[in-house]
């Protein structure tokens, strides 16, 4: 049945997804620009000092791209499953609600966990090849509430669609808000670090909320 | 085995302060066709997504083979076929991706009814649902249903968007599916007199109320119209025990009850009525319908 989801979704979100996958290779393709002119216009060493002194983020771009990408995949998944309440197909499977829920939350996060591996990875490769192994740990801490902030910029935007009630929508589109910038504030590197563990349980509260908007459409709050 | 594949006891439900209905009650017998009958807004949608589970009532309860629609098990719930207001669907996928799509979900499933539904259609497989007509898109929410061969189907507004051709190929299926199976069919419509020679019991629901729930034979065979020619234009009758309805145009007049002519005849006397020609005047189902919930 699982797999019977995952079509479903995938079908929904496909052409969303390419064109996420695009705009990411295209933000890479931009930081490596970016880097090469950087250093062709400035010494290589005032560069590496700049990094290594960590006040030049050159992957600064990467602060939006993984919350881009995580909001278009929830709305193309979510918006044609309440739109003309078509939602209630899929609460009237025979499965249980809360499962397929979660079957279908768990696509879609793992659609966006497979866009972030990408650009980590991707990251990792060009700052490796450029810069110290430092540098390199220092930009994965950097980058990590990104990530953090396009997943729970999944889960709120996922549940304020599904929740039937437009005050509820409009509470949690704000909270999810605030969570979401003060996870993209541009600071120092390595903001969050010691925090990022307990940012991230407090992030994953919005699976309850999703799933208490899916109980309440089922039981036809209005 | 239980009797009944619906229960409806006491069901009440309120939109904030406004009533729906209230104490409604009724069963469905396992293998009939039960219509759920009433004008627009009188809560026929209401009650059904009560009977699937999505929505609670204010009060009473409503039981899917024995189940409280509250907390459906997914074991009745692949029991229960589901057509949804204006035949909704998964308009992204194509006729053969939602095939493909619910045949794991349901055990008894088989596609056949599906497909031979969709040859009759201008369509090809890959077309998708949102490019087709709202007849064409009925006709693939049907054959789902079909395929899941559930023992009880839950029909909201099946008519709503359809013409006479596709009404008919709709109730054409159904009607071989119910009755050569023996399964239960749960349905409303707007266009009653479709219905006429499909229902096997009805309710029919007013602002409020239920006014009727018996067999649709029954309904047929008791409820009557009464016209006579009476010389007080402004003339009032009042709804009670006998008097369902009264309608006035002029000095034309008609009466809708359950009761026999002689006894209409002797309410008239008994409520010093003038009136000459008094006859029975034979109803369709839908002239019945409007009889007993009003033009208006």
């Amino acid at each position: 049945m699982y797999k019977s989801v995952v079509y479903k979704e995938w079908l929904k979100i496909r052409w969303a997804y390419a064109a996420m996958i695009l705009i990411s290779v295209l933000a890479l393709g931009n930081t490596i620009l970016n880097l090469k002119s950087v250093v062709r216009f400035h010494s290589p060493v005032a560069v590496w000092s700049a990094v290594i002194l960590q006040s030049y983020l050159f992957y600064d771009i990467f602060r939006f791209v993984p919350l881009l990408v995580a909001l278009v995949i929830a709305a193309s998944q979510f918006v044609p499953e309440v739109h003309s309440s078509r939602l209630k197909l899929s609460l009237h499977l025979p499965v249980r609600e809360n499962t397929i829920v979660m079957q279908m939350l768990s696509v879609g996060l793992i659609g966006v966990a497979l866009i972030y591996a990408f650009i980590g990875l991707a990251l990792s490769i060009i700052t490796a090849v450029n810069f110290p192994t430092e540098v390199l740990t220092s930009m994965l801490l950097t980058i990590a509430p990104w990530f953090l902030a396009g997943v729970v910029g999944y889960l709120a935007l996922a549940t304020a669609i599904v929740e039937p009630r437009w005050i509820r929508r409009v509470i949690l589109v704000i909270v999810g808000y605030g969570f979401v910038d003060t996870l993209l504030v541009l600071g120092t590197f390595k903001m969050y670090e010691r925090v990022l563990p307990q940012l991230t349980m407090l992030g994953s509260f919005f699976t309850l909320g999703i799933l208490l908007s899916a109980y309440r459409f089922r039981r036809g709050v209005r | 085995m239980m009797e009944y594949a619906v229960e409806c006891k006491n069901l009440t439900h309120y939109y904030g302060t406004r009533l729906v209905f209230e104490n409604m009650n009724f069963n469905v017998r396992r293998g009939s066709i039960f219509g759920l009958l009433g004008k627009n807004g009188t809560g026929k949608t209401t009650t059904i997504n009560i009977l699937n589970g999505f929505l609670s009532p204010t009060g009473g309860q409503c039981l899917v083979f024995g189940e409280d629609s509250r907390n459906l098990s997914p074991a009745t719930k692949a029991r229960m076929g589901f057509l949804i207001e204006g035949h909704i669907q998964y308009s992204f996928m194509n006729i053969r991706q939602i095939e493909k799509f619910y045949s794991c979900f349901f055990p008894k499933w088989n596609k056949e009814p599906y497909y031979e539904l969709m040859a009759k259609l201008e369509v090809t497989e890959n077309q998708k649902l949102s490019t087709m007509s709202c007849g064409q898109r009925s006709q693939v929410a049907l054959g789902l249903i079909l395929a899941q061969d559930p023992d009880l189907m839950v029909l909201d507004d099946y008519s709503m968007g359809l013409d006479a051709g596709y009404r008919r190929l709709f109730l054409d299926y159904l009607t071989e599916y119910a009755h050569g199976e023996g399964k239960t069919i749960f349905i409303t419509s707007h266009i009653i007199q479709d219905l006429e020679a499909f229902m096997d019991d009805c309710v029919i629901i007013d602002y409020r109320s239920v006014l009727v729930t018996m067999s649709l034979k029954q309904f047929r065979a008791e409820f009557k119209r009464y016209s006579f020619d009476v010389t007080n234009p402004a003339l009032k009758l009042v709804k009670d025990g006998v008097v369902k309805n009264f309608e006035l145009i002029r000095t034309h007049a008609s009466i809708y009850s359950f009761n026999p002519l002689p006894e209409v005849e002797h309410y008239l006397n008994a409520h010093g009525v003038e009136f000459s020609g008094l006859h029975e005047v034979p109803m369709s189902l839908e002239d019945a319908f409007i009889g007993i919930t009003g033009k208006y």
